[in-house]
């Protein structure tokens, strides 16, 4: 697509999807740890930090795990809240991750997330 | 906001303040609700903000259930998320505190299941069971989970019990059939000699047999059984036992007499015929110090409260006819509840003026359905709420007064516990609800209960005093004698409208006694 003309260019940015558009937030400067929070579309999942495998497996062994209780329907950090209430000894890492992601679903909620009741 | 968090916050917020007022009900209802919508944004608020700041301790939500406390995120040190509600010390001798926040419903979701609400219960309790189970059976018998089990090993099991009944009616059998229709009438109890019990961990089951009698028992206590497992799967208990009662504070006795009139069900309806007998209540209330009788003289002049334990009006079944017609034939009917909530709010005018009066919603009433049930809106009462002595509460309700703890029901969970088990007497099945530790064990399986995921609302941390059920079919009292002196004293309140009687306790000596308001001198029952 040519970007020659201004007009070309205002048309663009109107009628185009995000996934065309150049990300101008993105400059050098952010942070790694920052670069997750730019999301626009799930197309544009090359610009999301990529989560460790070994964290993501941390997580779904603590979903799976039925000595903490049943997992769908809350959020992991109420699961582990729960644990932690009852002395149950739960993963320090899945607090950490929690902490570390606190607005990525993929971590915030268990597995059965995209389940509904 | 999402549209789901909008809903919450008209119907919580139209609920919520009933319950919040636990003094002056003077204010005109519009100018409760005011301050309620900005303390939900506020709750709501906290929550979100709450995520990302995890390591520092978040402040406990608003000026709302102010016993709830928000857990400290630190991985080190292990904090109640919610601390059930403890016993104050009170002001004076005879000063009333609520202390049931626990059962009122900020924020409703229903969209989780109730295996969280067993998972609380059994998490909680386990550590209280664990200890009990060391002391009754020393620690020389190992503690064991499900999945260790060695075969003909004796050895503690701690899980919740679940009894399976081929007669409890199952809406999932209901919807099998072609048509829907119940597959069997109502009964008085869903007993079969062929149920079990099953005892559930967080992974397991197993199924239990010996020294234990399946009829009774039902589904959802949590209990620790002593035993082996024998070839065929199945656990042979050799004996069992629930969560020790803690001991409950040693009543210092009031300088003057002091009693609390106990009634329920007054079954108000176009049909009723009890308008004498209330009206005998009524007048020897506030004109006690005419009454010939000694007895009862000091009894109705010395009462400092009167608890309305549920079902003050008659179950609205009867109304379904007219939903059938079409709606220009109804639309000049009131419904019969209404007039009846009128009567009733005749009645509670001319009681507050003497004593204070406390009302909790029972089955037919117009408040949720599910336990624990909402205040009733004082709106339902205008002319009663607008003094300063009449209370809307939850059901369950449990309140203090002075020293002594009392805890008590509209009745539902006894009837509940009546229907799946054997015990004949109203008064034992009190007494096993408290050595169980749970007010209503059966929720939420047979008795819809809301669905808990943080706490049990129903577990028993505190022993109480006084422990009471509505609703029941006669009049029945036991001062129950538990370990290391624990006294309880368990009351079945009779329902007005067969009975034509009030409970009324004395807070001294506990000694529980009938009044008749049959005639129109009110008299004792021997």
């Amino acid at each position: 697509m040519s970007k020659s003309t201004k007009r070309q260019r205002k048309l663009e940015d109107m009628f185009a999807d995000s996934s065309t558009k150049r990300i101008k937030e993105n400059d050098g400067n952010t942070p790694n740890s920052d670069k997750h929070t730019v999301v626009h579309t799930t197309r544009t999942a090359s610009t999301v930090k990529k989560i460790p495998e070994d964290d993501l497996e941390i997580l779904r062994q603590f979903d799976l795990d039925m000595s903490f209780g049943p997992c769908t329907g809350i959020s992991r950090l109420d699961r582990y809240e729960r644990a932690v209430r009852h002395e149950l000894d739960p993963p320090v890492r899945v607090l950490e991750l929690i902490n570390l992601y606190p607005n990525d679903r993929q971590i915030t909620h268990s597995i059965w997330r995209d389940y509904t009741l | 906001m999402s549209k789901s968090n909008k809903n919450q916050k008209s119907i919580t917020s139209f609920f919520k303040n009933p319950g919040q007022t636990t003094t002056a009900t003077n204010d005109p209802v519009p100018s409760k609700t005011k301050p309620s919508p900005t303390v939900e944004m506020m709750e709501i608020k906290k929550e979100k903000e709450d995520v990302p700041k995890l390591l520092s301790s978040s402040p406990p939500p608003g000026p709302a259930p102010a016993s709830t406390v928000k857990a400290v995120l630190s991985p080190k040190k292990p904090t109640a998320a919610v601390v059930p509600t403890i016993q104050r010390k009170p002001t004076h001798e005879t000063e009333w505190i609520n202390l049931s926040d626990r059962f009122l419903l900020n924020n409703r979701n229903f969209d989780v299941q109730y295996a969280h609400l067993y998972a609380e219960r059994l998490g909680s309790m386990r550590k209280i069971v664990t200890k009990a189970a060391e002391n009754r059976w020393n620690s020389k018998v190992p503690l064991k989970k499900m999945n260790d089990l060695v075969l003909d090993e004796e050895c503690v099991l701690i899980g919740i019990l679940f009894k399976q009944m081929i007669l409890k009616p199952s809406i999932v059998k209901q919807l099998a059939t072609e048509n829907g229709f119940n597959l069997q009438p109502p009964r008085k109890r869903y007993v079969d000699p062929s149920d079990k019990l099953v005892l559930e961990e967080e992974s397991q089951r197993i199924v239990l047999d010996g020294k234990i009698d399946v009829n009774q028992f039902v589904t959802g206590i949590v209990i620790a059984v002593l035993g082996h497992e024998d070839d065929k799967g199945v656990f042979i208990v050799k004996d069992y036992c629930f969560k020790e009662l803690t001991i409950p504070k040693q009543i210092t006795p009031t300088k003057d007499e002091k009693y609390v009139l106990f009634a329920s069900g007054f079954l108000l309806s176009e049909t009723s015929t009890i308008f004498n007998q209330l009206e005998s209540l009524t007048n020897s209330l506030a004109q006690a110090t005419n009454i010939e009788s000694t007895p009862v003289k000091t009894i109705l002049s010395n009462i400092i409260r009167f608890v309305v334990a549920g079902n003050l009006i008659e179950s609205s079944n009867r109304l379904k006819d007219t939903t059938n017609q079409a709606k220009y034939l109804t639309r000049k009917m009131a419904a019969s509840s209404v007039e009846a909530m009128q009567s009733i709010d005749e009645l509670f005018d001319k009681i507050a003026t003497v004593t204070d009066i406390d009302i909790i919603p029972g089955v037919n009433d117009p408040s949720c359905h599910m336990l624990p049930q909402q205040p009733l809106h004082p709106c339902m009462f205008p002319t009663s709420s607008k003094r300063k002595t009449t209370h809307c509460l939850t059901n369950p309700y449990d309140f203090q007064i002075g020293d002594l703890r009392l805890l008590g029901t509209s009745g539902q969970n006894i009837d509940d516990i009546d229907l799946q088990s054997t015990i004949d007497s109203r008064v034992q099945i009190l007494e096993n609800c408290l050595t169980w530790g749970n007010i209503s064990p059966t929720c939420p399986d047979t008795l819809s209960c809301y669905p808990y995921v943080n706490n049990d609302p129903f577990i028993i941390h505190e022993t109480p005093h006084v422990f009471f059920a509505g609703n029941q079919p006669k009049f029945e009292t036991r001062l129950f004698k538990g370990p290391n002196d624990i006294q309880v004293r368990l009351i079945c309140i009779p329902s007005f409208a067969q009975s034509n009687t009030c409970v009324a306790l004395n807070l001294n000596t506990l000694e529980c006694q009938e009044i008749s308001f049959e005639n129109q001198v009110p008299q004792l029952i021997q």
